[in-house]
């Protein structure tokens, strides 16, 4: 009795589990995005607005990694990928849609104001001090931040940080949020984030070679850390209507207007 | 008529031999396709190399895994030191001098520390541990080895615990009877003579501790430091196998991809290795408790009267203390998330629409309940079938039962980020999604639903089946109307264990059913579990408020879970 009674309450749940799944169904156009870390909070912003005014539309923005993005877009795997970096990848279209500065950030009782890019690059390979600052952080290998980051600080020899493998002990953080909430909590910290998840009530930003981190800056090319935020897709597959919809939201003057309001730096 | 019976009466014993063999091949595609993933790399990069080499830096293409795994294993030997003496003192004390009233209390305390998620765990190493330890230390950084170690023996202490308490509860009675008899005090009794005769038990408690030590993930995540560097001191950053994992699995490509599935593959040979160590100190004590029934009286009486007082009146001291240490740190725990989490909690951040800039947890309901219900369908059909194979079909002691026994045990084993990585290659072909989530969890869950099954099947009494069987019912009418409906109990605790390992779950699902952040609309959509939901909200898209709120979310699942646990258990008990 007990069993059939459990058997019944698993086969309606199942029932209805499978007619949700296809009233759902609908003629929902789905575009599916995926890649960097760094462009899918600014991403799904830009995908929260553009779906407000498209009922039809879905889209689904996943993280995954700047070489994420750049794999499924050159295996014409989802609508779109996303880079947080310059992408020349044969049979691959990327179209910029911002750029974004790499500030870096340490904690808010920091004496530390301004840091160069020498500096920048003793503390990560000799783990000289900086002041207060004996701690770097940084982020996973293939972080498309840290991608950035190394390949724009150099040493007083010209090396490029990610060129050196000898480092000195560091902290490492798989994500922006991470590697911010233990800038946060040690005085000792230095870290770097993407400009536009900056946030000044956790942690204070320095500016880089007596430059400081804004708009302006970045665009006229003053402020040297800094790196495209890309949009890729499969240059053989054509868009769907949806995904090329998107594409012009995004370099409207509307979806460039969301841009700029979450601290990024418009075309 | 009796030659179509006969013919579903074998239909249907091979469809219970097809359950129960299950796991065998459960355990070897997961084998199988690990090492043909990490195959390519050990090939290019040598296994030697691989091994010991001690520098990682995937941009040029250098693959040393030691530091990761001298990391590893220093940080389960200290977990176990911290968790392996509190595990042990918790045990003792709450066999031996917690008062009658309290004992409920502390048993459920201890399965609490249990089912809370590894993700909450992490968290409250990142946010409360850390500073504490650097500010008490003075350290560099309170992230590294001691932070690490502190967390994880804290997770492996319920094991410890659970099991030192039912090998401590099944130390014969005649023993301590003895000693005390002999003149020992209590205290003495238990420290030398109770203790030792339960060495065997301790010691598998400890080994399952290591085993969950080394496989764990998500919480060392964030307090290990993460560097690939050899450890030079409690303070220093380090990265276990399984972080190394789950922190460049997203990114990496060809050479470096095979080589993170080699790494997971080292990680496998460890809790083999565990295993094997399992079954040996399992069969030590087979033989030696066969020896011991010749020979009558041994030899621990001659102890006693060497033995000063004072050390185990100082220890049973300890225990207590120890003890109320545990339940300190659960109340800090708990009380620090609920504080800071009930606040956050509204009705419109649990079932409102999410966007990405204002996710809220309507997805995450959806997502939890399509893979709850999903992995059972999949999970309990064939565990039950295992058990009924198990215990209607078999004798006692015969060869395939061991063997079975020993692959279900092997899979329950397999660290999350181990089914993780198989799921990714075996299930997410195209594209994650929650389907492919339930499948892996499936395969995690399998051996705790044949267990309890099992357990329950074996307590229906032979009258029971004999009576049936005399009354003309064939044997599978007589499992399905008779047996099965008496075992009732195990099905349905088996469902629940299960609810509660899902939710807690998240390192296997990140890999396979993704962590998009909206409602599904179908299973076949990616999406996200309460946990996954969490770290991302640690992470990627950082909103400390949102996490507050899912972790009390999360805690309040696992609450409920429990005690749908407590009160099933005192049914079916009162029942019998």
């Amino acid at each position: 009795m007990k069993m059939k009674k459990l058997v019944a309450m698993v086969m309606a749940l199942t029932a209805m589990g499978s007619v949700a799944t296809f009233s759902a169904c609908g003629d929902t156009q789905t575009i599916e995005i995926a890649g960097s870390t760094s462009v899918q909070p600014l991403m799904g912003v830009l995908a929260d607005a553009y779906m407000a005014k498209h009922d039809d539309v879905q889209i689904k923005v996943e993280g995954g990694g700047s070489s994420i993005g750049v794999s499924n877009a050159k295996e014409g795997k989802g609508d779109f990928g996303m880079a947080s970096k310059a992408v020349s990848e044969t049979g691959v279209t990327a179209v910029k849609v911002c750029d974004d500065g790499i500030i870096v950030i340490v904690n808010k009782q920091s004496a530390l104001t301004d840091v160069t890019g020498v500096q920048l690059f003793d503390l990560y390979v000799s783990g000289t001090a900086l002041g207060a600052v004996t701690m770097p952080v940084t982020r996973e290998s293939g972080s498309g931040t840290r991608d950035a980051f190394e390949g724009l600080v150099k040493g007083a020899d010209g090396t490029k940080l990610e060129t050196v493998s000898n480092r000195a002990p560091t902290q490492e953080f798989s994500s922006t949020g991470t590697a911010m909430t233990y800038v946060e909590q040690n005085a000792n910290a230095l870290g770097y984030i993407s400009l536009g998840s900056y946030d000044q009530k956790k942690v204070k930003k320095l500016t880089f070679e007596g430059v400081e981190a804004t708009a302006e800056n970045v665009k006229n090319g003053s402020y040297k850390l800094a790196r495209p935020f890309n949009i890729l897709y499969n240059t053989e597959k054509s868009l769907s209507d949806a995904a090329q919809g998107f594409l012009d939201f995004i370099l409207s003057k509307e979806g460039q207007a969301i841009v700029a309001e979450e601290g990024y730096i418009t075309l | 008529m009796v030659k179509s019976e006969n013919k579903s009466e074998k239909a249907a014993k091979i469809v219970f031999i097809t359950a129960a063999c299950f796991s065998i091949v459960a355990v070897f595609a997961i084998v199988l396709f690990i090492f043909a993933s990490a195959f390519p790399a050990l090939q290019e990069i040598g296994t030697f190399k691989f091994l010991f080499g001690s520098k990682w830096f995937p941009k040029q293409d250098e693959y040393g895994l030691l530091p990761m795994i001298v990391a590893t294993l220093l940080v389960t030997v200290s977990a176990l030191l911290i968790g392996g003496a509190f595990g042990i003192f918790t045990a003792i004390f709450v066999v031996y001098f917690c008062p009658k009233k309290l004992k409920g209390f502390f048993n459920q305390i201890i399965v609490l520390l249990a089912g809370i998620p590894s993700i909450i765990y992490g968290f409250f190493g990142m946010i409360v541990l850390s500073p504490a330890l650097k500010s008490l230390f003075n350290a560099e950084s309170g992230n590294g080895l001691l932070a690490s170690a502190l967390i994880l023996g804290l997770m492996i202490l319920p094991t410890v615990t659970s099991l030192t308490k039912n090998a401590l509860e099944s130390v014969p009675r005649s023993y301590s009877e003895g000693s005390l008899a002999l003149g020992a005090s209590r205290e003495q009794t238990i420290f030398r003579i109770d203790l030792p005769a339960a060495k065997t038990g301790v010691l598998s408690a400890l080994t399952l501790g290591a085993g969950r030590a080394i496989g764990e993930t998500m919480a060392v995540l964030v307090v290990c430091g993460n560097s690939a560097a050899f450890p030079d001191g409690l303070f220093s950053p380090i990265r276990p196998l399984t972080v190394n994992i789950v922190n460049e699995m997203g990114y990496a490509m060809g050479l470096h991809r095979q080589a993170l599935f080699a790494t997971g593959l080292v990680l496998l040979v460890f809790i083999f290795l565990l295993n094997g160590f399992l079954a040996f100190i399992k069969r030590e004590k087979k033989e030696k408790d066969e020896a011991n029934r010749t020979l009558v009286g041994g030899g621990a009486g001659e102890y006693i009267y060497k033995v000063r007082g004072m050390g185990s009146k100082i220890l049973s001291v300890v225990s207590c203390l120890i003890a109320a240490v545990v339940v300190l740190v659960l109340g800090i725990l708990i009380g620090y998330i609920l504080v800071n989490g009930l606040p956050e909690i509204s009705l419109d951040f649990l079932f409102g629409k999410p966007t990405y800039k204002t996710p809220t947890l309507l997805g995450a309901f959806v997502s939890t309940g399509w893979i709850i219900l999903l992995s059972l369908l999949i999970a309990i059909p064939l565990g039950v079938g295992a058990a009924i194979f198990l215990v209607e079909y078999t004798k006692p002691g015969s060869k395939l039962v061991k063997v079975i026994r020993v692959f279900i045990d092997t899979l329950s084993g397999i660290p999350s980020i181990v089914f993780g990585l198989f799921g990714m290659i075996a299930f997410c072909a195209g594209g994650k999604s929650l389907f492919a989530g339930a499948l892996t969890l499936s395969l995690m869950i399998l051996p705790t639903v044949i267990r309890s099954v099992e357990e329950s099947l074996l307590a229906v009494q032979n009258s029971v089946r004999e009576g049936s069987l005399a009354l003309g019912a064939t044997k599978v009418r007589t499992i399905f109307k008779v047996v099965l409906p008496s075992a009732l109990s195990g099905v349905v605790t088996a469902i629940i264990l299960s609810v509660g390992r899902i939710v807690s779950e998240s390192a296997a699902l990140i890999f396979t059913a993704g962590s998009l952040p909206m409602v599904p609309s179908s299973p076949l959509d990616s999406g996200s579990t309460f946990a996954v939901l969490m770290y991302n909200f640690t992470a990627e898209n950082p909103n400390m408020e949102a996490a507050y709120a899912t972790a009390t979310v999360l805690l309040m699942l696992v609450f409920l879970v429990n005690l749908a646990a407590y009160f099933c258990e005192k049914k079916w008990k009162k029942n019998k």
